[in-house]
């Protein structure tokens, strides 16, 4: 039959207080922390404590030099660092140089190019001006002597024309002088036909000068020939 | 006694080395139960006597009986105060039913350097929490307050104390049983 036992641990545990038998108390220890104000036991330096502290502080002195060592690669990294972005800013500027200068020829390239343009075009112009000038004067003189010709067919037109009513006159009274006295009346009247055509005036050859407006009278007694010369050349 | 204690209060360095002669050991004792470590003991009780020897003066202390169980007070609360520090106790979610507490049974009576080891094995806060309720008679709230914890956490701790010592206990029987028969 099982019993509470926390009142049996409770009075063992009191009289395990109240007994003197050594479990590591150290008497001279505590009563000289005591003395010292009881904040913390005096330490014992062992051998051991020594070695430890020995290797401590080698393992401290190797740790400080590393963290020296570090501290400077540190440094000459960021030294490095800083020299590489200061190339890095060379060369990025060295690659937007030539571009530059490209631009600068370019430019430059353009100007002469515009210049040179300028004064192809203006020679170019000069000589197309000049050119056109000559055209237009030569227009101008062709205008002006077909105004010319044109004047002087219209002289010839006219002249024709007072040569048709002369010869019609003309052929009147002989039709009446032929009812008269037996005249014949004999005309080329292609060549009159060629002759009042003012258009082909110019192409009347000199072997169609042999076939002039001819009128000939017939008399029974004798025979008279007139003869009428185209353009103005009208002979009777 | 009437003698130490008048020398006491007027911090007379020779009647404070006779009480450190006299009562030494058994608050060593006591801190020792609550540190589970021998330097950590002598620590807190070197700060225990600075603290007794500092505040007698201001106690109407007159007998032995009264002054041995003020010094054991204050032993322990300096044990406290440094358990404190460490943190040991931690607070847990932990439902604790309101049940009647199971306290630990035994068939046979315990050796007390069994006993005592059982103690010392046990975790600090759960060894703290069970020698503050079972063995000093203190309630889970006056634990609490002392140990700045909540009730639940006294609780639990305390239950968790009584499980691991009843395994620790039928283990022990077990070992006694054996023994026994090995003789027989």
């Amino acid at each position: 039959m099982k019993k509470s036992a926390e009142q049996e641990i409770r009075q063992q545990v009191e009289a395990w207080d109240e007994k003197s038998s050594d479990i590591g108390f150290d008497k001279a220890l505590v009563w000289q922390n005591i003395n010292d104000g009881g904040h913390s036991a005096k330490p014992r330096i062992t051998w051991q404590q020594i070695a430890v502290a020995i290797i401590i502080f080698f393992l401290l002195g190797g740790w400080g030099r590393s963290e020296y060592r570090n501290a400077q690669l540190a440094q000459s990294t960021t030294a490095m660092a800083h020299q590489i972005q200061v190339l890095q800013n060379n060369a990025k500027s060295a690659e937007a140089l030539p571009v530059k200068q490209q631009a600068m020829a370019q430019i430059v390239t353009d100007t002469i190019v515009k210049t040179i343009v300028k004064q192809v075009y203006v020679n170019e112009a000069s000589e197309e001006l000049s050119t056109l000038k000559n055209e237009y004067q030569q227009s101008v003189n062709a205008l002006a002597h077909m105004q010319v010709e044109l004047s002087n067919s219209k002289q010839a037109l006219k002249q024709y024309e007072d040569s048709l009513a002369a010869l019609s006159s003309s052929l009147l009274v002989y039709q009446q002088a032929e009812v008269k006295q037996d005249v014949s009346l004999e005309i080329n009247e292609a060549a009159l036909v060629a002759s009042l055509n003012p258009d082909k005036e110019n192409a009347i050859s000199s072997s169609q000068e042999k076939n002039k407006v001819k009128l000939v009278i017939f008399n029974k007694s004798k025979s008279t020939i007139s003869k009428a010369p185209a353009s103005g050349r009208i002979r009777l | 006694m009437k003698k130490l204690l008048r020398d006491l209060k007027k911090k007379k360095h020779k009647a404070q080395h006779e009480l450190f002669k006299m009562y030494g050991d058994f608050l060593y004792r006591v801190c020792y139960r609550y540190m589970a470590n021998r330097d950590d003991a002598h620590e807190v009780l070197s700060k225990a006597f600075v603290n007794i020897f500092e505040k007698l003066a201001d106690t109407d202390i007159e007998t032995e009986v009264v002054l041995k169980s003020w010094m054991k007070k204050v032993a322990i609360n300096q044990s406290l105060m440094e358990l404190r520090k460490r943190k040991v106790f931690y607070a847990e979610l932990e439902l604790i039913e309101e049940i009647a507490e199971d306290t630990i049974s035994a068939d046979q009576a315990l050796l007390e350097a069994d006993l005592m080891q059982m103690l010392f094995e046990l975790p600090d806060g759960y060894r703290t929490v069970f020698s503050l309720y079972v063995i000093e008679g203190f309630k889970h709230d006056e634990i609490a307050q002392k140990l700045d914890i909540s009730v639940n956490t006294s609780k639990s701790q305390l239950r968790k104390a009584r499980l691991q010592l009843q395994q620790m206990i039928n283990k022990t029987e077990i070992r006694y049983e054996e023994v026994r028969r090995t003789r027989n």
